[in-house]
């Protein structure tokens, strides 16, 4: 008997009622004919025989066009799906650069230390078919230190990572001299990735780079490489500061491609819980690779991952004993020659299922898969084509299978396959102004070179900022140039990829002397994780908390078994200090600007596990946290609230419900983590903020000192408009208020189309938020209330 | 509103006083650290008369007080100018526990050996350059910058030391260019951590000041991966040069600044102009380098060939604590001859590393095929301690394999097997012991 084909299967899943109930979109994407050009006259004999001997007959038009614009000085953002022959784009202009110039140097940075091997060694590959005195290194914290000196004098292509520029290379560019004083490209794929604060720091990263290459006196060109997203030349300019030219429409030939979108079904109507999205997942892979059809299952948790794992091992143990690797996990944590062995099984078909978490998703080589399952949406459309190109790459056909799990993003994506389908929505961001952020850069640039009088770095007042350092002892000011003096090493406070550099530890003392770290909590999450008497759980073992010691930065934990977790409860008021920009609709006003925003974990409720029932509250006593960001908000009139058939309460509720709703949406159009984003619903003036309370949501005057005497807090809402605001959380902010507030009306409409169709009877964690806490007209109300928002 | 208030507002500055407050506490803390610097020093030369605690700082006299406090001067060339301090030490001067002059008793081949640079035996000790640097950082990197830049060389038997200070960031060029021409006219380079320190961050600040014709490069001996080599662990806590003189070069410093306190020192110097502040910083940095000829005369007395040996002095009085070591550096150094004399003469004295520059003799002789000698050694090694498993073993190969007497081999062995205290040497012992009795067996 034959096993069934890719092909079968999926006659067989669309004669299935019971799979098509669950289906909200199938969509064939025919194959396309590939679009070629001629290798361009320019291209070295030598460099095309090696290519033409690798199959590689002629270009992509995508290719050459890209090749045309950086052989004739030009910078370039690539924009092409996966496998489309981007690593050619600036391998080949490079090594042709290097062979009519041998001096010539090229930087390529990587997001990841495991991508930068990847095509570290696919650069050795055509260099060694070349067989030209070519150096290509990585240059990374594994490198070793004896072999440093010879990457710094001999590379000619060094492979890095924005960290390493920031820390190592940067601020000793003066053993870099030979690199700098030649460099003529620099390749930074994944573009993308950088976004939000990470984006905002690469942008001073670059900034610096500039910097010292005008001092060596090169200007180098850069080739960039990113996912598909809504503006990826707007954010190249931005990143980069430059002009630069978008080649995006691609001329790699594709296969046919069948992408369903599955909702599991909804199990508990009441709660909106739907059916775990492992269960089909395990399913569906089970079924495919028994089928021998080579399939890669990503999960967005790397526990994810070995419970799949794990469930896919215990179904086809036996079945093929002598290969241990015939399904395996896949993820960060798996030591090097693992994940090497790995890739090499998946590109001899020797392992036919891998269950990866996003580490899979860039660019590394694993061969052409059939078949490609998501265990929950990736997070952004971008990724989730980045997966889905895992499979299928170039001829026969292929499935891709996203399955939702219950939050308001899976749900708002698979419900709205339109809106999947159609052109990206999802915006990168950053803020490199952010003047926490550029301060920092400013450091470890004065370090770098001193400043001259009338240099440019950013946006901002150049001088004044400087003057503010010299103020601080760490610059000093000789005639025109300002002066690093200070001992330390600027480049070390501050890391591209974190928000606070500082953490928790957390210490397990359940042993009276072995007390051993289990963990580390960022600063920030620290507040709301590792609160005296928080439930703080490690794979799956419960600690309380004994103490938390803020000072010492430390948290000190005991094993317990117990039937809870908890929940912190924060209060966050947000005041307006200065809005940017106003427009009105009608009778809402939506605004940005800079805030002021307190918060404070006041107590936390115990929850208890499966059932969700509140055990009780306790008490916690933190300091305030006080914060100036960015944030869009937008303030509805009472009077035009008051016209809405609910009760004042019920009105409360349901404008918590659409806090809860445009939170989650906001960071899917800004390809943003749920935690990047905070909001919060009170009044402009900062003068009262709703807050859940023991007995449901209460409106409190603001904790500010002079807002003493004040009217009782219950009549605020009769007195004061409702602001939302919806703000950056990272002090200084991120840039993404501006964006909100541009995309308002697109935000309340995307909210609509939720909530509208969320199957649940009365709010649900996939729409407004779980009904236990948000109440039970929140749904109706929030939905009304939206309604109003979005009418012209 | 002004980037600065918006970085105070986002910093949470903004409660606090500003700017004129602020400024006037820290000039006031910067008087107090200052006073505090005075007191300290003992024998302080006359201050200058901004010095009072309530002088304004920063006079435009600044340099003039710098150079009455200092002795210096300014010198200009065709890149600016900067500040120096210009000193000689005569031939009999003390530093530590000896003279300059008999610093210059250096046998240049064996200078040569230490810094693994055949070169220097040509030159002459007049030639070499000895240098030592003060820092605004320990870090390295481009933003660290050599605001001192100590050098000194012999001048007959005299001893010169030429401070080159930056007064401020725009004298860099003009010092560099100028220690540019000082290395054109010196032969070698003498320092106590160059290699990874001191020329790295010279040679970069030639970078950052786009000097492009000329770098820092001398043959070079860096006195501390010597000393390290020489004296780490058995002789020394640590290998810091104040260790070193204080041990071996008999020199206690009085009232030295720490090296913590320099950074900041200079910082607080470009914020006041106030040349108390320096006194010290310079003062240490003369003793640095002239430790180094000190240290360099020391090290090479240390090594010389068999029958040269200095009278000895108090510095050397440990010296056969150190034959190992020395040994070891000579025999790396391809001296063969000289590090056997060297043990040869050592043999006779009875230290407590006595048993180590045997071994390590006998282990050269066995190399050098003189048997002779290595047998005897190893004997005489046995006779004074029978539990010594070395030389057993030694013997017991050398009866095996060159006399074959695989009986008094195996008598051996079985005479230090109970005196192994690691397993492993225990083991080995074993194998050799049954293979040994197995060619006896094989035999009768």
């Amino acid at each position: 008997m034959t096993k069934p084909t890719l092909k079968n299967w999926l006659t067989k899943w669309q004669e299935d009622r019971r799979f098509m109930e669950n289906v909200r979109a199938i969509k064939k994407i025919p194959a396309t004919a590939g679009e070629f050009e001629p290798y361009p006259r320019w291209v070295h004999p030598r460099l095309r025989a090696v290519l033409e001997e690798k199959g590689i007959r002629q270009l992509y038009s995508h290719q050459a066009r890209a090749m045309d614009s950086i052989r004739a000085g030009r910078s370039v953002v690539l924009v092409t799906p996966t496998a489309s022959g981007k690593t050619l784009c600036y391998n080949l202009p490079v090594m042709q650069s290097i062979l009519e110039e041998p001096e010539t140097r090229a930087l390529y940075l990587f997001p990841t230390k495991a991508l930068a091997q990847d095509q570290m060694h696919e650069a050795q590959r055509l260099i060694s078919a070349l067989q030209a005195d070519i150096k290509t290194f990585t240059y990374d914290g594994d490198t070793p230190a004896d072999a440093r000196q010879a990457i710094r004098k001999q590379g000619h292509v060094v492979v890095s990572n924005p960290d390493m520029l920031h820390t190592a290379i940067l601020p000793h560019h003066t053993k870099w001299q030979k690199l700098f004083c030649n460099l003529k490209y620099v390749v930074i794929d994944e573009l993308h990735v950088y976004r939000g604060i990470f984006g905002s720091h690469f942008t001073n990263v670059i900034r610096r780079l500039s910097r010292i290459c005008r001092f060596y006196g090169s200007d180098p060109l850069y080739i960039c490489c990113s996912a598909t997203v809504a503006n990826p030349r707007e954010h190249a300019e931005r990143l980069l500061e430059r002009t630069v030219e978008l080649v995006s429409a691609s001329g790699a030939p594709t296969a046919e491609r069948t992408f369903i979108l599955y909702n599991p079904p909804v199990v508990n109507r009441e709660l909106g819980i739907r059916q775990s999205a492992l269960t089909p997942a395990r399913n569906f892979a089970s079924a495919l690779i028994d089928s021998g059809i080579q399939t890669i299952i990503f999960t967005t948790s790397r526990l994810n991952v070995e419970v799949l794992t794990k469930y896919l091992k215990d179904r086809f143990q036996g079945r093929s004993p002598v290969d241990s690797h015939f399904v395996t996990g896949y993820r960060g944590g798996y030591l090097p020659n693992l994940r090497r062995d790995i890739e090499k099984g998946l590109r001899d078909r020797e392992v036919m299922g891998v269950v990866s978490t996003s580490a899979l998703e860039l660019g590394i080589d694993i061969g052409d898969l059939e078949a490609c399952i998501m265990v929950g949406y990736p997070g952004s459309i971008a990724s989730t084509w980045q997966q889905a190109g895992r499979a299928g790459r170039r001829k026969g056909s292929s499935l891709s299978l996203l399955i939702a799990r219950s939050t308001p993003l899976d749900q708002f994506i698979v419900e709205n396959p339109d809106y999947f389908f159609s052109r990206p929505p999802e915006h990168c961001r950053c803020n490199p102004d952010n003047l926490l952020i550029l301060l920092h850069h400013l450091k470890s640039a004065a370090f770098e070179l001193p400043f001259e009088r009338g240099e440019r770095f950013g946006a901002e007042n150049l001088e004044e900022l400087l003057s503010y350092l010299e103020e601080k002892g760490v610059l000093h000011r000789m005639d025109d140039r300002w002066h690093w003096t200070a001992e330390s090493y600027p480049a070390d406070e501050v890391s591209l990829r974190s928000i606070n550099p500082e953490n928790v530890v957390v210490i397990d003392t359940t042993e009276a002397g072995h007390a051993r770290v289990i963990a580390e909590v960022d600063w920030d999450s620290a507040f709301t994780t590792v609160h005296q008497d928080a439930i703080y759980m490690v794979e799956s073992q419960q600690y309380q908390v004994e103490k938390l010691d803020l000072e010492g930065k430390k948290a000190y934990v005991r094993k317990v078994n117990v039937d809870h977790y908890t929940d912190a409860m924060t209060y966050t008021h947000v005041r307006v200090i200065d809005d940017f920009e106003t427009k009105r609709k009608r009778r809402i006003i939506i605004e940005h600007g800079e805030v002021q925003v307190v918060r404070k974990v006041v107590g936390f409720k115990k929850i208890k596990f499966y059932t969700s029932e509140n055990l009780g509250y306790g008490d916690v006593s933190l300091p305030e946290r006080d914060m100036h960001t960015t944030s869009y908000w937008f303030t509805i009139q009472k009077d035009l609230l008051s016209t809405l058939p609910y009760h004042q309460a019920d009105i409360l509720d349901g404008l918590a419900g659409v806090g809860y709703t445009l939170h989650h949406l906001a960071a899917m159009m800004l390809m943003a983590d749920l935690h990047d984003l905070d909001h919060c619903l009170g009044d402009k003036s900062g003068e009262w903020y709703v807050q859940p309370g023991n007995a449901g949501r209460s409106i409190t005057a603001s904790p500010l000192p002079d807002s003493a005497d004040r009217p009782p807090a219950d009549r605020m809402i009769d007195a004061y408009d409702p602001t939302l605001f919806l703000f950056d959380a990272y002090p200084g902010g991120i840039g993404f208020s501006n964006l909100l507030y541009e995309k308002h009306d697109e935000l309340v409409a995307a909210a609509v189309r939720l909530i509208a169709a969320c199957p649940c009877s009365h709010g649900c964690p996939s729409c407004v938020g779980p009904n236990l806490e948000v109440g039970p007209a929140a749904k109706d109300v929030a939905l009304a209330i939206l309604n109003m928002l979005g009418k012209p | 509103m002004t980037v600065i208030n918006r970085l105070r507002r986002l910093t949470g500055e903004g409660s606090l006083p500003v700017q004129p407050e602020g400024r006037t506490e820290k000039i006031g803390e910067l008087r107090r650290r200052i006073d505090a610097v005075m007191s300290r020093r003992p024998s302080a030369p006359p201050c200058a008369p901004s010095s009072g605690p309530n002088a304004p700082m920063g006079l435009p006299n600044a340099a003039m007080a710098l150079a009455a406090l200092t002795d210096g001067e300014v010198i200009e060339n065709e890149a600016g100018r900067f500040f120096a301090v210009r000193r000689t030490f005569s031939a009999s001067c003390c530093h530590g526990n000896r003279r300059i002059g008999d610093f210059t008793q250096i046998d240049m081949p064996i200078l040569g050996s230490l810094a693994n640079a055949p070169s220097l035996a040509g030159f002459s000790l007049q030639d070499g350059l000895f240098l030592d640097t003060e820092t605004t950082g320990l870090s390295g990197g481009s933003g660290t910058l050599a605001f001192m830049i100590g050098t000194g060389w012999f001048e007959g038997s005299a001893f010169t030391t030429l401070q080159i200070f930056l007064r401020d960031f725009g004298e860099e060029r003009a010092a560099l260019f100028f220690l540019r021409d000082l290395f054109a006219q010196k032969r070698f380079l003498v320092t106590f951590n160059g290699k990874t320190f001191d020329m790295n961050l010279l040679n970069t600040r030639l970078v950052m000041n786009r000097i492009r014709n000329g770098s820092f490069d001398l043959p070079h001996l860096d006195l501390l991966h010597i000393s390290r080599r020489l004296f780490a662990g058995h002789r020394l806590p640590n290998c810091r040069l104040v260790t070193i003189e204080e041990n071996l070069l008999g020199l206690v410093r009085e009232a030295d600044i720490p090296g913590s306190e320099i950074p900041g020192r200079y910082f607080d110097w470009l914020r006041t102009k106030n040349g108390n502040l320096l006194v010290d910083i310079f003062e240490h940095n003369r003793l640095d380098v002239i430790s180094l000829a000190a240290l360099a005369s020391h090290l090479a007395g240390r090594l010389l060939p068999a029958g040269r040996f200095l009278p000895e002095g108090p510095a050397a009085s440990g010296a056969p604590d150190d034959l190992p070591e020395v040994a070891g550096l000579l025999l790396d150094r391809g001296r063969t001859a000289d590090a056997i004399a060297l043990l040869e003469k050592g043999l006779a004295a009875s230290s407590a590393r006595a048993k180590e520059s045997r071994r390590m003799l006998s282990l050269v002789y066995k190399r050098s095929g003189n048997w002779e000698k290595a047998v005897a050694l190893w004997t005489r090694m046995l006779r004074d301690d029978p539990a010594n498993v070395f030389a057993a073993v030694e013997l017991a190969k050398w009866f095996e394999h060159h006399r074959r007497d695989h009986d008094r081999a195996s008598a051996l062995i079985v005479q230090v097997l109970p005196c192994c205290d690691l397993p492993q040497e225990a083991d080995a012992l074993g194998h050799r012991l049954k293979r040994l009795q197995a060619r006896l067996a094989r035999k009768s």
